[in-house]
């Protein structure tokens, strides 16, 4: 174990509880209900569509639940239409903090965020207070255990992937958001399931 | 790197957004020791 942890791999950690409570399930619907909405229903089509198809049957996501997700995106089924929103915060001791949110009432949700943050000694930020310090990439975590840091560094970097890093326990890969899909894909074609593969903000400053 | 009642305020800041149900994601750039990790899953 080393000595520190970025947001990005406790919440890693803290992922067995996340699946427990199910929250997974709502927000990969309304992932693919968006990502439906926007780019159409077809995965072949659609990137955006794709990945959240993997990530919802990586979820054990059933194809019914799937399918009803999307067809509520492309409006062939009734659904509720959902607002994409990013906000930037504070947190105590000054952290920066981006949240994205999937809403259907915006004013609902600036409200909640706002009184969570000022209960937990944060503040809301102007937009562009924090974002900077941040880079959209594609962030993808591999146990150690289950891959030969050679084949896994030789296949991500053939896909496209900017670096691999060292956090202890896991190998992380870092790569261009456009980069995204090939690198996960090439994971994948080495029989390893990632133990977290996302398009994430990754702070530029760790 | 955050530390003491300021990390786990942190953390738990963290988590009460990420338990929002209008809320997909949640990043953040503080860095805190395995220890304060461990404080906050107890």
């Amino acid at each position: 174990m080393s000595g520190h942890s970025k947001w990005a791999s406790i919440k890693h950690k803290k992922g067995a509880l996340d699946a427990k409570r199910g929250k997974i399930f709502t927000r990969l619907i309304k992932e693919l209900t968006i990502a439906a909405r926007n780019g159409g229903g077809d995965p072949d089509m659609n990137p955006r569509l794709r990945s959240v198809i993997a990530d919802a049957k990586a979820a054990n996501m059933p194809a019914d639940n799937i399918k009803r997700a999307i067809r509520k995106g492309t409006g062939e089924e009734p659904g509720v239409s959902y607002e994409e929103a990013q906000y930037e915060a504070y947190g105590p001791g000054g952290a920066a903090v981006i949240i994205d949110v999937l809403t259907d009432n915006k004013n609902r949700t600036v409200g909640e965020l706002r009184h969570m943050l000022e209960k937990h000694g944060g503040n809301l930020a102007s937009t562009n207070a924090v974002a900077w310090m941040f880079a959209k990439k594609g962030y993808i975590v591999v146990e150690k255990s289950k891959a030969d840091e050679e084949k896994l560094l030789g296949a991500v970097l053939e896909a496209g992937a900017d670096d691999m890093q060292d956090d202890d326990d896991n190998w992380e890969v870092l790569s261009a958001p456009e980069a995204f899909q090939a690198v996960r894909d090439a994971v994948k074609e080495l029989g390893i399931e990632p133990a977290s593969a996302q398009v994430s903000m990754i702070p530029q400053n760790l | 790197m955050l530390e003491g009642k300021v990390a786990q305020q942190m953390l738990k800041l963290m988590e009460a957004l990420d338990d929002l149900d209008d809320v997909q994601h949640v990043w953040s750039n503080f860095d805190v020791s395995e220890q304060e990790i461990e404080a906050s899953l107890a």
